[in-house]
C-alpha cells in the first residue's frame, strides 16, 4: 500500500467514565483516502472513540488532530460538519416525520434560510439557494435509486433505505471524513451490498475517507482496508482483512482465553 | 347573538395570536413551555402601563398609542422569554416544563405583590379599547374584533414565512432528533432560543390584545388554565406544527368554551359547579383528541419548505 497522508490522528487518548477506563492510551492514525475499519469486542470503546472525535464526550486526556490541526479538545458536535467531518449513528437516526427530500435539504451548512431574518427580508435569495440544493438532492436520490421516495416520510422507509438516506445526507455536504457507525446494523443482506457499493464508490470517486465501526465481520472484511482492532480501549493491531483474520491475538480477544 | 359573534371574533383572534406563538414553541421546536400565562400577563401589563392615560400612584400613565403598547408588549415578553430560555433551555423535556411553569408563576406573583408596578391584586381598570371612541359602544367589539383578526393574520403571514424555510425545517428537526440536528452542524441551543423568544413576543402581543379587549385586568386574568393549558389544547386540537391549525383550533375551542357557558345556564346544575365541569370537559377533550386524532383537526403539513413540491396536508 502506498503511503498516504494522515487525515485523523488520535494521540494518547484516554476516557474514563467513573472507574471504567473506556479508552486507554489510544494512538490511532487514519490515512487519507482509505476505508478504515474499527473492530473489537463489545465494550472495546469503538463508539466511545466516535463520540470523543465528534465532541459528544470530553476527553479525559490526550489530543485528536484532523488534517494536522487540533480537533479535540475544543470543538463541539455542531462544528464537525463545518470542518468537513460527518458522523452517522449506530441506530440510524433520521427525521422520521420529515420527507426524504427534506432530510437531504437540511444537511448543507450555512444555508441562507437558516438565518431567520433572511426569510423575512431576502426570501427570493433563500428560494434560489433552496432550488439549487433541491436539484442536487434529486441527483443524489437518483444515485441511490430512491427518486420515487422523495416525498415519502423518512420514517416509512425500510432499514436499508434509511442507511442509504444517511449516505445521501452525507453526500449533500461532501465531507472529507465520514465516521460510519455500524453500516450493517438493521440492513437486510441484499441491501447491504448496495450500501457497501455506494460507500466504495464515494470513496473512489469523491475521495472521501471513511472510518467504519462494525460488528458484522463479513461487512468489515469485504469493505475495509486497513482494519484496526481495538481491545479494552486500546489498539491491539492493524492490518488488512487476511492478516487480521489470522492474527491469534485478535481471535483470543474475541473468543476469550 | 350578533354580540356573541363579535365577542367570539375578539377572543378567538386573541387566542389565535397566543396559540400561534405557542405553536412555534411547542408545535415546531417541541419546547413544552408552561410559562405562557406569565408571558401573556407580562405583555398585557406592559401595554396597559404604556398606553394608560392615568397611573394613580403606580407605574404608567404614559398615554402612548396602542401600537406602541403592542410593540412594548412584544419586547418585554420576548425579553422575559429570553431570560427564561437562558435559565432553562439546557434542561431536558420534563425539567424544562416544570421550570418554565415555576417561572411563569413567578411572573404572576410579582404582578400580585408589586403595588408600584401593577397595582397588585386590585388590578388595573379603564383600559382603553382602540378605535372605540369613533364608533361608540355597540360597534366597538366589532371594530376591535376585526382589528385583532387583522393583526392575527399579519402574525400568521410573518410566521409562515419563517417556518416554511430552512429555519423552520431545523426547528422541526430539533423536535424529531436533537442529537442528529447537532451533528448536521446546526446549533440547537441557538435555534431553540430563537423559537422561544419569537414565540414569547407573539404571546406577549396576544396578552396585550386580551387586556385591551377586557378593559380590566388583574394578575388572575392570566391563570395557568386559561392562558397556558387552554392555548395548549388549541395547538393540539388544530394540529401541532401547523399555523392554520392553530387558528382553527383557537376559534373552535374558544367557541365551544364560550358556548358551554351559555348552555350551562339551562342545565339543572348549580352554578358553583359549572366552572369545574368545564375544566373537566377540557381534560376529556384533550384525552379524546390524543386517543383518536393525535394529529389534530387539520394535522400537520408534510413538507416544511416553501419550495418543496408536495404540500398536501396529511392527517395520519
Amino acid at each position: 500500500m502506498k503511503k498516504l497522508s494522515t487525515i485523523l490522528e488520535l494521540v494518547n487518548v484516554n476516557k474514563h467514565f467513573g472507574g471504567i477506563h473506556a479508552v486507554q492510551d489510544a494512538n490511532i492514525e487514519i490515512e487519507k483516502g482509505t476505508i478504515t475499519g474499527l473492530i473489537g469486542p463489545n465494550g472495546a470503546g469503538k463508539t466511545t472513540i466516535f463520540n470523543l472525535i465528534t465532541g459528544f464526550y470530553p476527553l479525559s486526556s490526550g489530543e485528536i488532530f484532523f488534517k494536522g490541526e487540533k480537533l479535540q479538545p475544543g470543538n463541539a458536535p455542531h462544528q464537525m460538519l463545518r470542518k468537513n467531518i460527518y458522523r452517522s449513528f449506530q441506530i440510524t437516526r433520521d427525521l422520521a416525520k420529515i420527507t426524504v427530500l427534506e432530510n437531504l435539504l437540511i444537511a448543507p451548512v450555512n444555508q441562507l434560510g437558516e438565518n431567520i431574518f433572511n426569510n423575512w427580508f431576502n426570501k427570493s435569495g433563500v428560494r434560489k439557494e433552496e432550488d439549487g440544493y433541491k436539484e442536487k438532492a434529486m441527483e443524489i436520490l437518483g444515485f441511490l435509486d430512491m427518486e420515487d421516495k422523495a416525498d415519502e416520510y423518512a420514517g416509512n422507509l425500510p432499514g436499508g433505505e434509511r442507511k442509504l438516506l444517511e449516505l445521501g445526507r452525507m453526500m449533500m455536504v461532501e465531507p472529507e471524513l465520514v465516521l460510519l457507525d455500524e453500516p450493517g446494523a438493521g440492513v437486510p443482506p441484499g441491501m447491504q451490498k448496495k450500501v457497501n457499493d455506494r460507500v466504495r464508490e464515494l470513496n473512489e470517486e469523491k475521495n472521501i475517507t471513511f472510518l467504519v465501526v462494525e460488528h458484522d465481520m463479513a461487512v468489515i472484511m469485504n469493505l475495509c482496508d486497513p482494519i484496526l482492532v481495538l481491545v479494552n480501549g486500546t489498539k491491539l493491531t492493524e492490518g488488512n482483512a487476511e492478516e487480521i483474520q489470522n492474527d491469534e491475538r485478535v481471535i483470543k480477544a474475541y473468543l476469550g482465553e | 347573538m350578533i354580540a356573541y359573534i363579535a365577542a367570539l371574533l375578539c377572543m378567538g383572534s386573541v387566542y389565535a395570536i397566543i396559540t400561534l406563538g405557542y405553536n412555534l414553541q411547542w408545535g415546531y421546536t417541541g419546547l413544552f413551555n408552561l410559562s405562557v400565562f406569565g408571558l401573556a400577563a407580562a405583555g398585557g401589563y406592559t401595554s396597559v402601563i404604556l398606553t394608560g392615560a392615568t397611573a394613580g400612584g403606580r407605574l404608567g400613565g404614559y398615554g402612548l398609542p396602542f401600537i406602541i403598547g403592542l410593540v412594548g408588549a412584544a419586547m418585554v415578553s420576548g425579553l422575559l422569554g429570553g431570560l427564561i430560555g437562558m435559565a432553562t433551555l439546557h434542561l431536558e423535556f420534563g425539567f424544562f416544563a416544570i421550570s418554565t411553569l415555576g417561572l411563569g408563576m413567578t411572573i404572576q406573583i410579582i404582578l400580585k405583590n408589586e403595588q408600584w408596578l401593577s397595582n397588585g391584586v386590585w388590578g388595573i381598570g379603564g383600559i382603553h379599547k382602540p378605535l372605540s371612541g369613533f364608533v361608540g359602544n355597540d360597534l366597538s367589539n366589532w371594530v376591535y374584533g376585526i382589528l385583532a383578526f387583522l393583526i392575527m393574520l399579519l402574525i400568521f403571514y410573518l410566521l409562515e414565512r419563517v417556518v416554511k424555510s430552512p429555519w423552520g425545517r431545523i426547528q422541526m428537526a430539533i423536535k424529531e432528533d436533537e442529537k442528529l440536528t447537532e451533528m448536521l452542524g446546526k446549533k440547537v441551543f441557538s435555534y431553540r432560543f430563537q423559537s422561544l423568544v419569537l414565540g414569547s413576543m407573539i404571546i406577549g402581543i396576544g396578552g396585550a390584545m386580551f387586556a385591551h379587549y377586557q378593559g380590566y385586568i388583574n394578575p388572575m386574568s392570566y391563570t395557568d388554565i386559561m392562558m397556558c393549558f387552554l392555548p395548549l389544547l388549541m395547538v393540539v386540537a388544530g394540529g401541532s406544527g401547523n399555523n392554520k391549525g392553530s387558528i382553527v383550533g383557537a376559534f373552535v375551542i374558544w367557541g365551544a368554551w364560550s358556548v358551554s357557558e351559555m348552555v350551562a345556564g339551562y342545565l339543572p346544575i348549580s352554578s358553583a359547579k359549572i366552572p369545574h365541569i368545564r375544566t373537566l370537559v377540557v381534560g376529556i377533550v384533550i384525552i379524546s383528541l390524543l386517543r383518536w386524532r393525535p394529529t389534530g383537526i387539520i394535522g400537520r403539513e408534510q413538507a416544511v419548505s416553501s419550495t418543496a413540491k408536495n404540500k398536501d396536508i396529511i392527517a395520519s
